[in-house]
């Protein structure tokens, strides 16, 4: 992967080992010269075209953005941000979240309903009728049943959300049971919130395919090879192309039952640059630039016919201390370490625009959300705390971060920030498969990651932040990969799953949160926003909403 | 009559190549295992529970000993089972016949500029040495070597794409234009002329143009200054002296007489230039959204996507072998005395 076509090594030195009798150079005729001259114009005179001042056309919605961590098309097997954004245009799930509220909240999907047996652990769902897939068979009940039960069957990454709620490959069979053309019953293993199981089948894993398609596409793998590149859907759009790495292309479905999307085509496009996206958008040859830094954006700002508009996502920025390391297993060292941060500055200063302070697990716009933010850049009172902890002449420290935006310019940051209260850090980058597989052997000191949510539901957060059953190897979960011991948090947690009233599950997640960001070895500093730069004529275009998820079919243009 | 010594030759050479590609195999496969990234979790996911680890690793043949586990890997090669890719989901071979033609499209337009400018342009700065145009040829040389292709390539996208709107801009083809031609060759130039789908070529070309410019320069720079100080050299020989002697043109000297004694060692420099460019142009092919093989191993290195990875390696290694050989042919023809 050598970029460059020479090797600086093999070039002979300017001149030298050659004749140094320069008089003797002949002088050369005018044919000789004429000759060079026209080899030279040939290769200059390439063919030209020429482009058309370009813009999209009116119907299509054209995307650059950065797609290349985008592995699977098949929903149940889908775990990336990228995929979502797609998928969620693609097919529909059991329940949605209402893409125009600023907070997350239900609203049906292909669920029109539900009723809960006494005891609370089956989920009776009755399924909206007169809705057909792409492929004009209907949806009923039986798609829904096997739709639900194919992620633990395929068992591909996101099958960890359904055995969350105890659904196995085993039981799944007997446990989600068609009970009429249009009624489909779950049994999880206890009563759980409705709230938690409504928010997890608005999540991705919960999309509904053909199953007759599916099952003619099926081959060895219940059609997961097929549903990677093609769409069995009933939602706005049907996936049309797929290059992974390159593109993706979506056309509308007209009949799609919560109405026709407003634009006939979305073609994403991956452009791996942001100074490339930029030009792009400026030249009009594409309508969203999605993936942009904040030296674009600013330099786009108050561009005519440019508008730059910013999406919450759900997606914190965190650094965790690993207590089971002789130094950090002191609070007041963890303390000290908080106080180093210096939040202001790395929401308005570093990542202008792409984040906003937040220091609570739980993303904004989620139930249970908490806008509390305890701790402030103090260094006098870190040196103080070291000095207490015995430390008063400082410690040394390492941090694990991924190679890439933003985790190590914020690392970059921390190691100026720590510096002033006396921590030399030291910063570990190197990919992020290789940073992971350490952590999770918990060979780490500090490590800085961003975490996003899974679905729209608190639990999925608080799941990996404040459980951390004892007794337990749990490297999925960042608290045992930190050794933090917490038996009561974690049955608080645990009984904040099961609580019926989503008023007094909000309190609970709340009271939570207070004792995680005072007593936790994890200093949450940031929430994610995507800030993109659109074409002024676009309009409703979402890069992210509440569900988590781009939405595209309110785009429109001018 | 004995088979010509080139046939006599050939099991040895091949034997040779076998042995190279197996020996980078073996290189790149063992250290894509002694690296700390674990290939079940890029399958499974952070969050799977250890008895899906367990299979997992199991089915990957992960649980088997490293020399157990290369055989099986080298058996599977051999018969044209390069595995799946964990990025893209589809097999590794299919991924490679996509990306390589971009990369092939690129590097050579690339490498017919750097011979089509920088051989001129040699010839002139060791004719000229020490005037004006052999200070242009070392400029040109020296900027070549010292400017960062990816910022010369974002200053062309500006300039010509962003300014002035002469070229197309990034990717392979305006996104209206995409599979509008039937995939023959996969290099998109030649694919469109086939099917006859002039619009598409002509798109093709202004999306072309400017990426093998810039990656044609770095050519340039390098071709340019190998042909100057091989010019030189032969300039100073007995046999021009002759030919001017006798009254033969300067032009005839050195188009004639001296490239052709250039042209020999010329062939190396040229093959070796197009090789590593055949390896893919990552940074250029990140700036110009290039869906090339440069890019598509990258992104698998990073993913640890190790059969792409290995799958991509084997093909770069195959094109550098390959190179050789051809530029071996290339020598016998051009040197009489190999014969």
């Amino acid at each position: 992967m050598q970029e460059q076509a020479q090797n600086p090594g093999q070039v002979p030195a300017d001149g030298m080992g050659v004749s140094a009798d320069c008089s003797d150079t002949p002088v050369i005729s005018k044919r000789a010269l004429l000759s060079a001259g026209g080899a030279l114009l040939a290769a200059a005179a390439l063919p030209v075209s020429r482009p058309a001042r370009a813009e999209t056309p009116r119907t299509a919605l054209v995307i650059a953005a950065q797609i290349d961590d985008l592995v699977a098309f098949d929903p149940h097997h889908s775990f990336e941000v990228t995929g979502s954004d797609a998928l969620k245009n693609i097919y529909d799930q059991l329940f949605a979240i209402d893409e125009t509220k600023s907070t997350a909240q239900l609203v049906p999907g292909l669920a029109e309903s539900f009723t809960l047996s006494d005891e609370g652990r089956t989920f009776t769902f009755r399924i909206r009728q007169g809705v057909r897939f792409h492929s004009g068979n209907a949806l009923t009940a039986a798609d829904v049943a096997y739709s639900l039960r194919r992620p633990l069957l395929i068992n591909r990454t996101p099958a960890f959300m359904y055995r969350s709620v105890g659904l196995t490959k085993e039981n799944v069979e007997q446990n989600v049971r068609q009970a009429g053309d249009f009624e489909v019953r779950v049994t999880f293993d206890r009563a759980y919130a409705p709230s938690l199981i409504q928010n997890l089948f608005t999540a991705t894993i919960a999309s509904v395919v053909d199953s007759r398609l599916v099952q003619q596409n099926a081959g060895e793998d219940m059609g997961n090879t097929w549903l990677n590149r093609n769409s069995a859907g009933s939602g706005a759009y049907r996936l049309t192309r797929y290059q992974p790495n390159e593109s993706y292309m979506l056309d509308r479905n007209d009949s799609w039952w919560r109405g026709r999307a407003n634009l006939q085509r979305v073609i994403v496009r991956h452009v791996p640059e942001a100074a490339t996206q930029r030009l792009l958008l400026e030249r009009g040859d594409v309508d969203v630039a999605r993936s942009l830094t904040p030296t674009d954006i600013a330099a786009l700002r108050g561009r005519q016919g440019i508008t730059i508009q910013e999406f919450p996502r759900g997606t914190i920025q965190y650094f965790c201390a690993n207590k089971g390391d002789a130094l950090l297993a002191n609070a007041k060292v963890v303390d000290a370490l908080k106080h180093l941060v210096d939040y202001e500055s790395i929401a308005n200063n570093l990542l202008p625009g792409q984040v906003f302070p937040h220091q609570s697990f739980i993303p904004r716009a989620i139930l249970g959300e908490v806008d509390s933010r305890p701790w402030r850049f103090d260094p006098v009172r870190a040196r103080r705390l070291l000095a207490e902890a015995g430390h008063p002449n400082g410690i040394r420290l390492t941090m694990d971060t991924a190679n890439s935006f933003p985790s190590l310019d914020v690392a970059q940051a921390l190691q100026a920030s720590f510096a002033k209260g006396g921590v030399t850090l030291e910063v570990l980058p190197a990919t992020g498969a290789q940073v992971l597989a350490k952590v999770r052997a918990r060979n780490h000191q500090l490590f800085i990651g961003i975490w996003g949510l899974g679905y729209p539901d608190p639990h999925y957060n608080a799941d990996s932040f404040a459980h951390n059953p004892p007794g337990q190897a749990n490297p999925g979960k960042l608290t045992w990969r930190n050794n933090w011991e917490i038996p009561a948090l974690s049955a608080r947690t645990e009984a904040a799953m099961r609580e019926r009233d989503q008023n007094a599950r909000a309190a609970i997640y709340r009271q939570i949160q207070e004792e995680f960001m005072n007593t936790s070895p994890f200093a949450v500093f940031a929430q994610q926003q995507v800030q993109v730069a659109v074409r002024s004529n676009l309009s409703g275009y979402m890069a992210s909403s509440p569900g988590l998820s781009a939405i595209y079919w309110r785009a429109n243009k001018a | 009559m004995s088979a010509p010594p080139a046939l006599r030759q050939a099991p040895g050479f091949l034997l040779q190549v076998a042995l190279t590609l197996l020996g980078l195999l073996a290189v790149t496969f063992f250290i894509g295992r002694v690296v700390p990234i674990d290939p079940v979790l890029a399958v499974v996911g952070d969050q799977a529970p250890k008895d899906v680890y367990e299979a997992v690793k199991r089915e990957l043949g992960l649980d088997q000993t490293l020399w157990v586990q290369f055989v099986i890997y080298v058996q599977k090669m051999a018969a044209g089972d390069f595995g799946q890719s964990l990025v893209t989901n589809r097999p590794v071979l299919q991924d490679i016949a996509r990306v390589f033609p971009a990369t092939l499209e690129l590097a050579t337009l690339a490498t017919l500029v750097g011979v089509l400018v920088g051989v001129p342009m040699g010839v002139a700065g060791a004719v000229w040495q020490n005037r004006w145009p052999d200070q242009i040829v070392r400029v040109v040389g020296l900027v070549g070597y010292s400017m960062p292709i990816f910022w010369l390539g974002i200053i062309g996208l500006l300039v010509f794409y962003g300014m002035l709107g002469w070229v197309n801009g990034p990717g392979r083809l305006g996104v209206f234009f995409e599979d509008m031609v039937p995939v023959v060759t996969g290099v998109i130039l030649i694919d469109a002329a086939i099917a006859g789908e002039w619009e598409v070529l002509r798109n093709a070309v202004g999306h072309v143009m400017l990426p093998s410019a810039v990656l044609g320069y770095f050519s340039v720079a390098y071709i340019a200054r190998m042909t100057r100080s091989f010019m030189l050299e032969q300039l100073n020989q007995e046999y021009v002296i002759t030919a001017r002697a006798k009254g033969v043109s300067e032009a005839r000297i050195i188009w004639v007489h001296t490239l052709r004694n250039v042209a020999v060692p010329l062939v190396t420099v040229i093959a070796l230039s197009y090789a590593r460019l055949l390896e893919g142009a990552v940074l250029t092919e990140t700036v110009f959204a290039w869906p090339g093989l440069g890019r598509y191993l990258t992104t698998a290195l990073l993913a640890a996507d190790m059969n792409a990875v290995l799958g991509a390696t084997l093909v770069v290694g195959a094109i550098f072998v390959g190179i050789n050989l051809l530029s071996d042919l290339l020598y016998r023809l051009l040197d009489p005395r190999s014969k």
